[in-house]
């Protein structure tokens, strides 16, 4: 018995290590600026050298729409886009957070949509994050929904393992592999399809009620000097009431009917880029001045 | 409970301290918690279907020990079709209740009489098909008097019910497994720390192959009209690896379990995609299926003797059972008509024991012949496993259909980012391994380095393992 008692300890001791170590390189990968595979990990990689005029967040529907580079190019406005898809409020607070932990800024614009009232973790948004899981604020906001945090957080590798289809070798091995393109485009990325089928989209009527996430992204740019403008993004044909937005959130500015041509739709919420030029023209237009 | 599971992994532990530390002097103490353990472990998925277990077993306990008291011929014959209705009953109202019902309806609507059918919500008790099969053979090896019937319920019980192969087998034989509860297990460190390696063998071919190739057999079977010719076929060879990681390795993982008790297991799978011909594939694969087929029907039936058609009527009958014992679908009854197809011309020409040894036995790679009788067979065989995996032999067929189109993309699943090219390189590695290692168990056996090999496929498993998507294992709906 000694002998497979010896036996089972010492594979149980070593594979520990091979955990730890595994979770260590894991993280320094995704969390180095270097192989950024994720918005998250890229805000490291920003440069502080030219001072940002602006920073756009959201979801897919800012992430897909807003091209930072036509805005430089028409406005000497230098900006980033840090939408990505899935992330909803919670996420976008996440990435203000750790955003202005690197960063000065001037304004700040926030998509807000048919999600608003969402206050609960996306389980697809939340995974570029968990590289991060062991800094204070991702931890906390995390915690307070999900019963596997704690294991997540000091388990090590779990949260490695639990992602795979995300965060696993797959994913780390492109991060050499693939070439990077967030940067080149300051956060913009295009879709290419056409919308095809005419229709009038049904969304939920949103509930008339205060978002905590938004209400504390108001208070950290309250202290910090910064200003903070919400819009709503373009859909195609829907019967989106954004009253309850108009009447919670300041600065708020509804795009949502602005664009009506579907040949510059991918899908109903989606801009193709011929659309989103459009779309970026109008946004200049609204909130920066031509100073070319 | 599934064995690549958190609950499994602490329940193993806590089930191994209470063998070896606590009742460690005593064989029935040991032995009722061998029973208490499977009953939770079985418990895990639907605590109601313990009383299916329990009925059993008493069942077949009192059958047993009837037929040692009586020597009357018809009596204890009627005593063993007792055991057999109760048995197949059990396992025919639960897995096939609804499918004839509903191919009697079929069938009478196609005569022009409509009837309502009554179909009833059943589920399933898993592992049925696995233990029922198990406690027939302890009847009918005491009908056959091969086997001195057991008074002791709890060696019995536990027989029944040994929780690391209750739910998917092996199918162990009572001439095999029922002595081993009867005697003293003394503790074989050497014997513990293979099956420790075995354990980490089977979750590899089950978390890091099977699984992995799981998304995207499913991904491609589930739509497959909308895939080129050439992806069809990945998806036909992703399944086969599918399943064979899936299955195997929960073998390994039972057996591995099993002998950290001081338990033999049968061996249940012996490299069988490296089987020269189909018979040689059915004397690897499954083997205590194959073999309980072989001893309870096959050979009772007159197996090869006889007539040349006798001969083509068991083997039919073999293979159609067979088929149908994996699920009340007519795929699986294709499966098992196509299996005989294949293995049939080899009977009739007797060449079906031709291959008994393992293949290149005294060199290191196999010769071009080999090769292609190795390559042909894995062929033939995922051609089968299309109809075992399609949801209907409608399906299958047209699966087939499309991969014989011979459409581009070339396998566009491979050239996706997102689609897993590991994969690929991962079932070489695995061919690989099992390749050198063919004449051992399992790879890990008798290794000079075992904490090093250990490490590594732990590593691989780490890594490679796929753990956002837990998959069942594919066996326990049989």
């Amino acid at each position: 018995m000694k002998k497979f008692v010896s036996h089972f300890f010492k594979l149980l001791l070593l594979s520990v290590l091979v955990l730890i170590a595994l979770d260590f390189m894991y993280t320094k990968i995704y969390s180095s600026a270097r192989y950024n595979r994720s918005k998250v990990s890229w805000v490291k990689n920003i440069s502080n050298e030219t001072p940002l005029d602006y920073a756009v967040f959201g979801s897919s529907r800012a992430a897909f729409h807003i091209i930072p580079k036509q805005i430089l190019e028409k406005t000497n406005q230098f900006g980033v886009n840090l939408a990505y898809p899935a992330a909803t409020n919670l996420e976008i607070k996440l990435m203000v957070k750790h955003f202005l932990e690197e960063h000065e800024v001037k304004r700040i614009f926030i998509q807000v949509d048919k999600v608003y009232n969402k206050e609960t973790i996306d389980p697809i948004a939340i995974t570029p994050w968990m590289p991060y899981l062991r800094t204070d604020y991702v931890y906390n906001e995390i915690a307070k929904q999900d019963s596997l945090a704690f294991f997540k957080k000091y388990l090590p590798f779990y949260r490695y393992m639990l992602y795979d289809s995300k965060l696993g070798f797959r994913e780390l091995s492109m991060a050499f592999i693939k070439e990077d393109k967030v940067e080149e485009n300051l956060g913009f990325s295009g879709i290419n399809g056409t919308m095809k089928k005419e229709a009038t989209f049904r969304i939920k009527a949103l509930e008339n009620k205060k978002n905590r996430h938004l209400l504390e992204i108001l208070e950290i740019c309250k202290k910090n000097a910064i200003r903070c403008y919400f819009f709503t993004a373009p859909y195609y044909q829907t019967d989106f009431n954004t009253e309850v937005l108009k009447e919670n959130l300041p600065n708020y500015m509804d795009f949502s009917k602005s664009i009506n041509n579907i040949s510059m739709f991918n899908d109903y919420q989606h801009l193709n880029i011929q659309g989103a030029k459009a779309f970026t023209d109008l946004f200049i237009g609204t909130y920066f001045e031509n100073k070319k | 409970m599934l064995f690549n599971s958190i609950d499994f992994a602490i329940f193993l532990p806590i089930v191994f301290i209470g063998y070896w530390f606590v009742f460690m002097h005593s064989l029935k103490g040991q032995n009722i918690l061998l029973l208490v353990a499977s009953y939770v472990f079985y418990g895990w998925w639907d605590y109601r279907f313990l009383a299916l277990i329990v009925f059993s077993t008493l069942v077949d306990f009192w059958i047993g020990n009837y037929l040692k008291k009586t020597t009357d011929t018809s009596k204890r014959k009627i005593l063993l079709y007792t055991s057999v209705f109760v048995n197949i009953g059990l396992l025919g109202f639960f897995k096939y209740y609804n499918f004839f019902i509903d191919n009697f309806t079929a069938a009478f609507s196609f005569f022009g009489s409509d009837i309502q059918p009554n179909t009833l919500n059943i589920i399933l008790p898993v592992g049925i098909s696995f233990y029922t099969f198990q406690t027939l053979s302890y009847t009918i090896d005491v009908y056959r008097k091969k086997l001195e019937p057991t008074t002791d319920f709890i060696a019995f019980a536990a027989f029944v019910s040994f929780f690391p192969q209750l739910v998917a087998g092996p199918i162990e034989r009572a001439t095999h497994l029922l002595p081993q509860f009867k005697k003293k297990h003394a503790f074989n460190s050497k014997n513990a720390i293979d099956g420790l390696q075995q354990i980490l063998w089977g979750l590899f071919k089950k978390v890091v192959i099977a699984d992995n190739c799981a998304q995207f057999a499913n991904d491609i079977f589930n739509n497959y009209p909308a895939y080129s010719s050439t992806t069809l076929l990945l998806g036909a060879f992703y399944f086969a690896f599918q399943i064979y990681g899936d299955f195997s390795g929960y073998s390994d993982i039972a057996i591995g379990t099993a002998r950290l008790f001081g338990f033999d297991l049968m061996q249940n799978f012996a490299l069988p995609y490296f089987s020269r011909d189909i018979a040689e594939f059915w004397r690897r694969w499954h083997i205590s299926l194959s073999t309980w087929f072989r001893d309870y029907v096959y050979i009772p039936l007159g197996g090869s003797r006889g007539t040349k058609g006798n001969q083509i009527r068991n083997v039919f009958i073999i293979f159609l059972v067979s088929g149908f014992w994996h699920g009340a679908n007519w795929t699986f009854i294709v499966w098992g008509f196509l299996n005989a197809c294949y293995f049939l011309p080899i009977m009739l020409t007797n060449k079906n024991r031709v291959h008994t040894n393992i293949v290149a036995e005294n060199s290191v790679l196999p010769s071009i012949k080999e090769g292609m009788q190795m390559g042909f067979t894995f062929f033939v065989t995922m051609i089968a496993w299309v109809f075992f995996r399609s949801e209907n032999v409608t399906h299958a067929f047209l699966y087939l259909k499309q991969m014989g189109t011979f459409s581009l993309p070339f396998m566009e699943k491979l050239q996706l980012e997102r689609f897993a090219f590991e994969i690929v390189p991962l079932i070489i590695l695995l061919l690989t391994i099992e390749w050198f290692t063919r004449k051992k168990e399992h790879p890990l056996k008798g290794t000079k380095q075992p904490i090093l090999a250990s490490l590594i496929l732990m590593l691989l498993i780490f890594v490679f393992g796929s753990f956002s998507k837990l998959q069942e294992f594919i066996y326990f709906q049989f």
